[in-house]
């Protein structure tokens, strides 16, 4: 499976990579394209683009799945990432974790995401009634 | 020498939309004299990588190196 997709994603279908007999606990994380900005939460957002250095990113994803698990043990991690324009309500990424328990698959996703969030290579651009603008998630 | 040049985002945009350009540039330039010659958007920190690993500007570039500005991440 790729991790980058330029075609809305199917959360059931990478939700279902992370079941096994031996978990007890599935989660889904979407980050879902939202209608208001992430500077100006007053902004109309009509559409996001996302934009990936394809080869790294995919390889980015793959490793930061190994790494997770290696972090979490039990844990199995998929990450898949949009590319391209993704309309107000679709998910840009899902993060699905399988564990034993809950406690594990929270820890996971949360460190997953975050640090997606903060390394891999990707853009986003916001488009709305006044323009658009690139958001970046540096602190 | 040649080399390539590959920008995302904000730089990409700010480069005409090019996202892929070659570059004539002196034998043993260092990246952050190619960055500098390119006219780039202040205010903006920019990651390099040359060959896809990240490197100081002080780096000497090679024919048919890649070097890839990088803006701050928005992935998620």
């Amino acid at each position: 499976m790729r991790r980058l997709s330029a075609d809305p994603l199917d959360v059931a279908g990478v939700t279902a990579l992370v079941r096994d007999p031996a978990h007890g606990a599935v989660l889904v994380f979407e980050g879902v394209a939202r209608a208001s900005g992430q500077r100006d939460p007053a902004a109309v957002i009509e559409h996001l683009d996302y934009e990936a250095w394809e080869g790294p990113a995919e390889r980015a994803i793959l490793a930061l799945e190994s790494e997770t698990e290696a972090r979490f043990p039990g844990a199995r991690v998929r990450i898949v990432h949009r590319t391209g324009r993704v309309a107000i309500g679709e998910p840009a990424v899902v993060v699905a974790v399988g564990a034993a328990h809950r406690d594990v698959a929270y820890a996971a996703s949360r460190h997953a995401i975050d640090t997606l969030k903060a390394t891999v290579p990707l853009w986003k651009k916001e488009t709305g009634a006044d323009g658009s603008t690139w958001i970046d998630n540096h602190p | 020498m040649r080399i390539t040049l590959r920008t995302f985002g904000p730089l990409r945009e700010a480069r005409a939309g090019r996202g892929v350009e070659f570059l004539d540039v002196h034998e043993g330039a260092c990246v952050g004299e190619v960055v500098a010659g390119l006219g780039l958007p202040e205010g903006l920190p920019v990651a390099c990588a040359v060959n896809e690993s990240v490197v100081p500007r002080a780096t000497a570039l090679r024919e048919g190196d890649e070097l890839a500005l990088l803006p701050p991440v928005g992935g998620g």
